[in-house]
């Protein structure tokens, strides 16, 4: 299990830059308020990519990864990532601390690396 | 992807394919560009995860801007990364991003459009792909 965030204003800045993803909704309260949210959200794929991290830590090789954005997730939200083993796969999902599911994925591994652990689960 | 079920109707749109420039990651790009996005996502890795893909693309925010779409209205419903080996800080790679296909079907509250959007990567043979899933929501009512 790990955790990333709170989310923050300067982290959708950094993740919009290196991205190439301008969506208003990400970087101004007034777009996305206007577009009819609640309030800024993050970009899905940073989610996934706290996800896919969460996995290189435990020390898995992913290469095939399917993601599917749930909710939103928003500015303060800290995000969960848990993942567990089903046979060949592994399924992954992010949970925001107040319990919000926003993004699940399945995950597919060729190999631990060495020296590191396994996730132990859930 | 969507399941058969899921799908809904397709719908025929004016843009039947859109292909985007084909673009080179040349030999030194990752390893410049993997920095600055591990520490944007809060990776420790040292080479680069598939999720940096996502940063490779062309074609997406221009069919939006064509079909006059504003991009707050836009959302991420599914991505996929289909790869066929570990990315190496010194890969040199093409790419080319396509308009595969698109349909609505109705949501909750609105009626949801779906673009799927598909990005090839390649050397001599086919290195990644990835597979997109923009929703469009419906501006009627706002």
């Amino acid at each position: 299990m790990d955790r990333f965030g709170p989310v923050t204003r300067e982290m959708l800045e950094l993740y919009s830059k290196v991205s190439g993803d301008k969506n208003p909704i990400h970087l101004s309260e007034k777009a996305a308020k206007d577009a009819g949210l609640d309030g800024i959200i993050a970009h899905g794929m940073l989610i996934a990519s706290w996800m896919s991290e969460s996995l290189s830590r435990a020390g898995y090789q992913v290469l095939d990864m399917k993601f599917r954005f749930r909710a939103m997730t928003f500015l303060d939200d800290v995000v969960v990532v848990e993942h567990a083993q089903d046979q060949d796969k592994i399924r992954v999902h992010a949970v925001t601390e107040s319990g919000r599911v926003v993004c699940t994925g399945t995950a597919w591994v060729t190999h631990a690396l060495e020296g590191r652990s396994k996730p132990s689960g859930g | 992807m969507f399941s058969k079920k899921d799908k809904g109707e397709e719908t025929p749109i004016s843009i039947t394919a859109m292909i985007g420039s084909k673009s080179l990651i040349r030999k030194a790009t990752l390893a410049q560009f993997w920095p600055g996005f591990a520490r944007a996502i809060s990776s420790k890795s040292d080479t680069p995860l598939p999720v940096v893909l996502t940063a490779f693309r062309h074609g997406e925010f221009e069919l939006l801007s064509q079909i006059k779409i504003p991009l707050s209205w836009v959302l991420h419903g599914e991505q996929e990364y289909q790869v066929k080996r570990p990315l190496f800080l010194k890969d040199e790679l093409a790419y080319q991003t396509e308009f595969t296909r698109y349909f609505s079907r109705p949501g909750s509250t609105e009626k949801l459009n779906f673009l799927i959007f598909e990005t090839r990567f390649w050397n001599e043979v086919e290195v990644a792909r990835a597979i997109t899933t923009l929703i469009l929501r419906s501006q009627e009512g706002k």
